[in-house]
This record gives C-alpha cells, structure tokens and sequence, in this order.
C-alpha cells in the first residue's frame, strides 16, 4: 500500500468513526425519550 | 418453583394461571432471583453471563482465530467490548454466550476431548433462553447435521452426540414449559388469536426493517449498533485485503435480516398455523453482535498490518466503546441519575417501595378483593405479592382474555390503538384506558406526567364478578363515582414517582 492511499484510509476510518459516533449520539440521546431503540420496552 | 404438576395453579395470577406457562424454573437466572430476590439477582445474573461472554470469547479467539498483526490489548478490548452491549437479563448467555456455543462447535469441528464439548452443549440451556435462542439453535444445528450428513458425508457420531447433549439440556431446563405445552388439559393460549396482519406487508416496512435490524438489530436481543463496524469492514475488505471469512460471516449477517425483514410476508401466508404464529421463527438476530465482533477483529487484523494505519486501532476500539455506551440506556439512565439530569425511576421507585408499605395497610392482599392496574403496570402489584386480575404473560387462558376483554370492551372500542394491540396481540392483559392510549407502551403515567382521566368506561360488575376488589391508579379518575366506585385515598406525592390513587369497588 502506497504512503498516500495508507493516509487515505486512515482519514477515512477517523471519518467513519466521527460519523458512527455523531449518528449514535443524534439517534440515542438527542431523538425524543420514548423512542423504541431506547428500550422503553419494560 | 420447580413442580413438574399441571395442578400447580398459581391463584394469585389471572384467577388461576398454571405454573408451566410461566418461564422455567430450572434456569440459572430464575433460581438466582430465588435465591437472592429479583434486585440482586439480576446483578448477579449480569455479573455471571457477562463473565462466560469474556473468557469464552477470549478463549474463542486464542484457540480458534488466525490473528497475526493485532495485539493482545486489541483482542482483550475487543472481548470487553462484547460485554459492554446491553442485553434483558433474563435471556441469559442467548447473547453472551455465542463465543461459548462457537466455541463447542470448534471443539467438534477439530474432533477434540468430547467430554467438554458435550458439558457445554448440555448446561448452554440452562443459562439461555429458550424461546430467544434455545429453538433457533436446535433449527441451526438441525440444518448443519443434514449438510454435513448428505454433502460432506462426514464422520456424525460426535455431531449426534453433541446434539442429543444439547437437546436433553433444553429438555431438562425447559421441563415444566414443555410438559406444559404437550399436557395441559382444557387450556387454550391466548397466543392461537394472534393477528400479526391484515394486510400483505408493505416494502416499504420490509426496507425500514432491515436497515434497522442491520443497523442497530432489536430491543428484544440487544441495542447493538454496527454502523462503524459495518465501515470499517468495507475499508478494510474492499480497500485493503479481502478475507474469505470476514465475507462468509458477513454474508451471514445479511442472511439472518433478510430473514427477519422477509418474514412478515411468511407470517402472513402462514397466519393459519397455530404452531407458526406462536412460536416466530424469525429469532436469529441473537447471533448478531458476536458475528460483528468477528468481523471487527478480522477488519483490525487487516488493519494491524500498516503503520500508519495500526494506530487507529485504539480510536476505532474507543470509538465503538462510546456507540455501545450511548445506545446502553441503562446505564445512560444511571450516569444521568447520578449527576441529578434524570427522571427514570429507579428499581425502588419503580416498584413504589414506599408507597406500598403504606397500601399495605389499606388494601388487604385477599384472593376475593384482587387488585386491578391503571397507568402503571401490575408486574408491581405483583412484585408486592397481591393478587391481580391483569399482567403481562406471554401464554395465559385465551377464556380469560375474552373474560377480561367485557370490563374494557368500551374503552377499546373508543380507540383503535389499545383495541389493535389488545385483540391482535395482548400479552398486556391490562386495565387499558382510551384518554391514556397505548404510545407509551408501558403506559405508565408517572407523578410528574399529571394526566387526569375524564370519563373511563369500564365494567365494574364483571370486574366484581372476576373477584376484583381495588383499582389502583396512577392518575385520578374523575368520573369514579358513575362507575360506582368509591375513592379511598391518594399514596404518594407529585414529587415521588407515583402518585397513586385508591380506588374500592
């Protein structure tokens, strides 16, 4: 693997983890309390 | 507990449900409730399956998996990680345990000591569940043994043995449900009135469901998100080196949800069959987190290969540590709690500890003045030990569902919601009310949410002639008296969580 395609991926996964995180944060603590993912389910 | 007898009646329950619909008594995790309460018991529970997740994960990995360039640290984290998801507690190792049962079958697979193996099979029922995983396994293996007996022509006589451990274990563990199920006379589950659909399920909710099971699978198995998995196994397959198990298993994972997006539609031809509709076989999401935790060590083993790209490792480890954190809201719930940023009760809270030493001195816990649940669900009345005319059981008498069906007949038809989730559905046998609706599955109305109920329709002399002595309420009903019921105090305060109301017929 190539110096430049290596920096690629590592921007890439760095960006995948800020995207995964900011997605998990918006859908299990921003979105409204009674959302089903939050296991409203007693 | 353990009484093998249909006779057993529990009296308290439904006017009489029987023993053997219930949950087993031979698991792990009911004989720790026994033991030491439900509080500490399902600690203890957690403890326990979150531990044989670890070692045999790690076991697993040690013995199993070819991983040449991450380090221990990464495989030991990756192994925490696992029991970082959250899971119900009274499913056991359904989850958990997957290393454990992957591991069995490596064991087979590489023909080692069978004593072990065979252990393991037989005692997995015990600590699982086995309606979430229990049945699903014996479809699997049921399917591997015939690929390996008509295709690979191979050697069955541990494959068998292995088998049959695992059968007797389900058979022993699940003893009373089974016996139940073939033996109870004059007993028909209210499950055979099930009506899953109306209609042939829409696309639209088949793409919905399986980007969601996908994404972050279901409530019932864990809240597991896999979007950054999912991203770093296509960089890591697609960019850098393709490794053939990282595909099979993924392959795999797209399987079990096409299978569980698909499988309204065979719900739906088949609403006819009793066997089909009660059981649903669309139950092998259990086997997801551990599939994506195999296809993270492959990816993070590709990953180790590069120097620059090793030291994302920890970031990536870290970052899914935080996803699996976020999307645990029990302890979300709990860390909120403890910087005072949260209204969720707590288990005494929850279970009105206080308020009912007090209704303890009210309300008489007399098999002739049962109780009956508005606004809060009588899971806590039980816990109280008084006996109820509703609750939440997964098989009661389909006779006592249309019994109990006359007292909310005209709230249900005033609401098409609680009418639906009653008559196609009701495992919620519940006191439902048209004004509190059914969005709010549990339909608790804490002290905080202040509702009131204007006009309740309910047939109170079908509730006397079920034995039905109180109503306790979580909002005020204010037209008790029209009902002819008489109001006999308030527990609690508008600071605690319930604010409960007392009412007599």
């Amino acid at each position: 693997m190539s110096d430049q395609k290596e920096k690629l991926y590592f921007a890439l996964i760095l960006l995948s983890c800020l995207a995964s995180l900011a997605l998990t944060y918006y859908t299990f603590v921003i979105l409204p309390k009674d959302n089903v993912a939050l296991g409203s389910f007693f | 507990m353990h009484s093998l007898s249909n006779e057993v009646i529990l009296e308290n329950l439904m006017n009489g449900l029987p023993r053997n619909v219930l949950p087993s008594g031979y698991t792990v995790i009911a004989n720790l409730c026994n033991l030491f309460d439900i509080f500490y018991g399902y600690i203890l529970g957690q403890y326990l399956f979150k531990t044989i997740g670890f070692l045999s994960f790690y076991l697993f990995i040690k013995r199993y998996m070819t991983l040449n360039y991450i380090n221990e640290y990464g495989i030991v984290f990756v192994c925490l990680l696992l029991t970082a998801i959250q899971f119900f507690t009274p499913f056991g190792i359904s989850i958990m345990g997957m290393p454990l049962l992957a591991y069995g079958f490596a064991r087979l697979y590489y023909q080692q000591d069978f004593s072990i193996t065979a252990l393991i099979f037989f005692i997995f029922p015990f600590f699982s569940s086995f309606v979430w995983s229990g049945i699903e396994i014996i479809i699997l293996f049921n399917i591997y043994l015939i690929y390996l007996f008509v295709i690979k022509k191979n050697e069955m006589k541990k494959w068998i043995a292995a088998w049959i451990s695992f059968i007797l274990g389900t058979t022993i563990a699940n003893s009373q449900f089974i016996y139940g199920m073939l033996q109870l006379k004059d007993f028909r589950s209210h499950r055979i009135e099930y009506i899953q659909y109306n209609d042939v399920p829409n696309l639209k909710d088949t793409i919905m469901e399986f980007l969601s099971f996908f994404f972050s699978t279901h409530y019932h198995i864990s809240i597991f998100v896999s979007t950054l998995i999912f991203a770093i196994f296509i960089l890591s397959y697609y960019g850098i080196r393709k490794n053939p198990w990282a595909k099979t298993i993924f392959y795999s994972i797209v399987f079990i949800v096409l299978w569980q997006a698909f499988y309204p539609f065979i719900e739906y031809a088949t609403q006819d069959i009793v066997f089909i509709k009660s059981f649903r076989f669309n139950r092998f999401g259990f086997l997801l987190p551990f599939l994506w935790f195999i296809i993270l060590l492959i990816s993070l083993d590709t990953i180790a290969r590069f120097r620059l790209l090793s030291k994302t490792i920890p970031i990536i480890l870290v970052s899914q540590f935080l996803i699996l954190f976020m999307a645990n809201d029990e302890t979300i719930h709990n860390y909120k709690k403890m910087i005072g940023q949260d209204d969720f009760p707590s288990f005494n809270e929850y279970f009105a500890v206080d308020q009912f030493k007090e209704i303890e001195k009210i309300i008489p816990k007399d098999s002739n003045q049962k109780l009956l649940s508005l606004g809060l669900s009588p899971t806590i009345s039980q816990y109280h030990d008084y006996p109820t005319l509703d609750g939440l059981f997964s098989v009661y008498d389909l006779d006592y569902k249309h019994q109990f069906r006359e007292i909310i007949a005209a709230e249900l038809a005033k609401n098409s919601k609680i009418k639906e989730k009653f008559d196609r559905w009701g495992n919620r046998c519940y006191l439902y009310s048209s004004e509190l609706g059914v969005e709010n599955v549990q339909n608790c109305q804490s002290a905080h949410d202040v509702a009131k109920i204007y006009k309740l329709e309910i047939d109170t002399d079908v509730i006397r002639k079920m034995k039905g002595g109180y109503i306790l309420s979580a909002v005020e009903i204010l037209n008790y008296k029209d009902l002819r019921l008489t109001f006999v105090q308030t527990v609690g305060t508008k600071f605690d969580f319930w604010k409960l109301y007392i009412y007599k017929l």
